[in-house]
């Protein structure tokens, strides 16, 4: 368990810039996701803090100590990647032990800890077994037992439950969480779904481009986004981005689109002209706050047509052509739309939703 | 709706193991049907079957009323997109997408123009110079479903064709692949093992699990209605709550007892009396204030934050439930008091783990 800092790490493959100056601070006991698509950087990040990749810039300093040019095998760091590779001739039990065995702890001390973890994550029944026997779900419980087994100053992990099935993906990801508070190490955890960053994460780091986008808790990034890759890209549906120009007209500010005009409140309006806006911008709206009702009303007052509504049980996301403009909106799954072909839609900007219609970076409020 | 494709008995073993056993199945034409279920349930057996790739031990295939066990896979005339896309990579999107029309038998003339189309419906313009090995995994998956759609197949087999792609993209493509299959009025069979994806886009989804099918019905039906544990438990994210309760039924009511002491009440036919489950949807499960009759307390161990909702994680009997709520400021270890009275309930047998069918559940006082 340790305080792991890196800083303004770079990493170049062929001229091309893998990591572009990434620093994060992470807490002791602190889980973090890095959170991105697929090449944005992320598993480089991984490999370049447990010493697998050469920095080419910057540093990694774990517990008050420099790493960067310390090999992988003394940086006392733990890491399961996407592919889970269990030893196939040795048992469940044996797999897990290996850490220890080559740590050369006493077997009773090696017994006590794998019948301890064996417990904590349900592979009790996988002990004796071999690998081959094993659901791609239970390799993954063995392969994380392995990983937590000989508690270093940092456990990561890349992408863990991508290559599982949807199922079992959302049951592990409670056990990863559940995991965290019992052992209480310092977790780098990277993953392509917004999802289970969310889910897990005391704080979420966005990459992009090799690039930090955002640091913050899952509230951060989710309610106050920097930019608009990161509005985007956290959330499911994505936040929806949408151009006007604010305008003003007998002292009531507006913001025009094609197609509709949304006033400013009145009682918003100081907070607005505070923030110096431009007159070009665009202004961000959550899916879960874009009213939608079957009729005209004061409160969804522009009409749209339905593309299409897609059911997940819980709730149900639907698709809206208001204008020139596709939004999405999360409704809950008993609303009198679902079968309509016409639905009235409300949005209300918000000051802290606005942002650059050219750079995409969401303009800071007025303090 | 006129049946497209008909499974009737089909069976297929494999090194003494049952994959697909005795699977009915009907397809209506335009319709668009999951087949969701684990891995190794036998639903790519199925659709290897079905495509004429896998020959099964016994039972037909019908397709428009017509065996089609002996025809190869070209004559079936189904078109299939799997998991990793088969484009072609060295050769041009647009060399790509004239493949399919030039399988289809159009005249080399008339290609050019439906390659143009194509590329227009599938928004696939900008790439047509572009080699497929240059291509991102979306742009590959809209390629590859847009060669096999040119063939204009009967039938659209698609195996876990976005299990490649990045969860913010498989999001997108959803709606975007369901708009596509109703403009097209393509029949669609979609192999996956995501709830979600078979939710969202299927007209009917057939869970599959040990080389059989459990249920057929619409995702509304799979959601509320699951026929036993295994489907209420694989449908729905975050997964459905278990709670042990004892049930006791008498001439008029049926009285459901719960861990810690609350009862419900239901004056729906007598259910058989004993051991159950009570399933509730993590969105069904209602907050409430300490005072209210029928209110379980459970404290709250730690929040799953979405930004649009909060899963709770609360202790109870033993177990951790999940509630599903709006986002509002909470402190971990503070008691929760929760009711399960939506109506909205499932009650489930724990020897034959099918869900025992019941009315409205009512609070007792």
């Amino acid at each position: 368990m340790s305080t792991v800092a890196v800083e303004r790490l770079r990493k170049v493959f062929n001229k091309i810039t893998a990591l572009d100056d990434v620093s994060l601070a992470i807490g002791r006991g602190e889980f973090l996701c890095v959170v991105g698509r697929t090449n944005a950087g992320k598993s480089t990040l991984l490999k370049t803090i447990a010493g697998l990749y050469r920095a080419d810039g910057g540093r990694v300093i774990i517990g008050g100590r420099d790493f960067t040019l310390l090999p992988p095998h003394k940086r006392h760091i733990s890491l399961l990647f996407q592919n889970i590779a269990l030893f196939p001739t040795m048992t469940g039990y044996e797999n897990i032990a290996f850490p220890l065995r080559t740590a050369n702890v006493p077997a009773d001390a090696i017994e006590r800890r794998v019948r301890s973890i064996g417990q904590m994550l349900k592979v009790e029944h996988l002990l004796n077994r071999l690998p081959r026997t094993f659901s791609g779900g239970e390799q993954q419980r063995v392969a994380i037992g392995r990983a937590i087994i000989q508690p270093g100053d940092l456990l990561m992990l890349d992408e863990p439950l991508t290559n599982l099935d949807a199922s079992i993906r959302i049951r592990l990801r409670i056990e990863f969480k559940k995991l965290h508070r019992e052992l209480a190490q310092t977790i780098i955890y990277v993953t392509h779904d917004q999802v289970e960053a969310m889910s897990l994460s005391d704080r979420v780091a966005v990459l992009d481009g090799g690039r930090i986008q955002q640091i913050g808790s899952p509230d951060d990034v989710y309610h106050r986004p920097v930019n608009r890759f990161v509005a985007e890209f956290i959330g499911s549906p994505p936040m929806n981005i949408i151009d006007a120009d604010l305008s003003e007209f007998d002292g009531r500010l507006s913001l025009i689109g094609t197609g509709f005009s949304l006033p400013v409140e009145e009682s918003e309006g100081q907070r607005w002209r505070q923030m110096k806006l431009p007159r070009r911008l665009a202004f961000g709206v959550r899916p879960e706050r874009v009213i939608v009702a079957p009729g005209p009303t004061n409160d969804a007052p522009i009409g749209a047509k339905i593309l299409w509504v897609e059911h997940l049980g819980n709730r149900s996301i639907i698709a809206l052509r208001m204008g020139e403009v596709t939004l999405t909106a999360v409704i809950p799954p008993n609303h009198p739309l679902n079968a309509d072909l016409r639905a009235w839609v409300g949005l209300r900007p918000e000051p802290h939703h606005l942002l650059s219609r050219e750079t995409g970076v969401f303009f800071q409020l007025a303090s | 709706m006129m049946t497209k494709l008909k499974l009737s008995g089909i069976s297929k073993r494999f090194s003494g193991r049952d994959a697909v056993r005795d699977l009915s199945l009907t397809l209506g034409r335009g319709e668009f049907l999951s087949l969701l279920g684990p891995s190794g349930c036998g639903k790519s057996t199925t659709l290897g079957m079905i495509a004429g790739f896998i020959p099964p031990d016994a039972g037909d295939i019908l397709i428009d009323g017509s065996r089609v066990n002996e025809l190869s896979p070209q004559q079936r005339r189904i078109g299939l997109v799997l998991q990793d896309y088969a484009v072609f990579t060295s050769l041009t999107v647009r060399a790509n997408l004239s493949f399919g029309l030039e399988v289809k038998g159009l005249k080399r003339g008339k290609r050019r123009y439906a390659v143009d189309e194509l590329a227009r419906q599938f928004d696939l313009f900008d790439l047509l110079d572009r080699r497929g090995g240059s291509l991102n995994m979306s742009e590959m998956q809209r390629v590859a479903l847009a060669r096999t759609l040119a063939t204009e197949p009967e039938l659209l087999l698609l195996d876990e064709p976005m299990s490649n792609l990045d969860a913010e993209i498989r999001a997108r493509l959803r709606g975007e692949l369901r708009q596509l299959q109703k403009s097209l009025a393509q029949t669609v069979l979609y192999v996956t093992h995501d709830q979600a994806e078979a939710l969202s886009m299927s007209d009917r989804v057939a869970v599959m699990r040990d080389g059989e099918i459990v249920q057929v019905a619409t995702p509304h039906e799979i959601y509320y209605r699951p026929a036993n544990r295994f489907v209420a438990e694989f449908i729905g994210d975050p997964p459905l709550n278990m709670i042990p309760c004892d049930v006791t039924a008498d001439v008029a009511t049926t009285a459901i007892a719960l861990p810690g002491g609350a009862v419900l009440h239901t004056s729906a036919v007598p259910i058989a009396s004993g051991r159950h489950w009570l399933g509730v949807r993590p969105h069904d499960i209602e907050l409430v204030a300490e005072a209210l009759p029928g209110a379980v307390p459970a404290p709250l161990r730690f929040v799953e934050n979405f930004g649009a909702r909060h899963v709770l994680h609360a202790e109870y009997a033993g177990d951790l439930l999940r509630i599903e709520v709006v986002p509002a400021a909470r402190s971990i270890g503070e008691m929760l008091h929760l009711r399960f009275s939506t109506g909205r309930v499932l009650l489930i047998d724990r020897t034959s783990e099918r869900v025992v069918p019941f009315r409205q559940l009512e609070v007792a006082a």
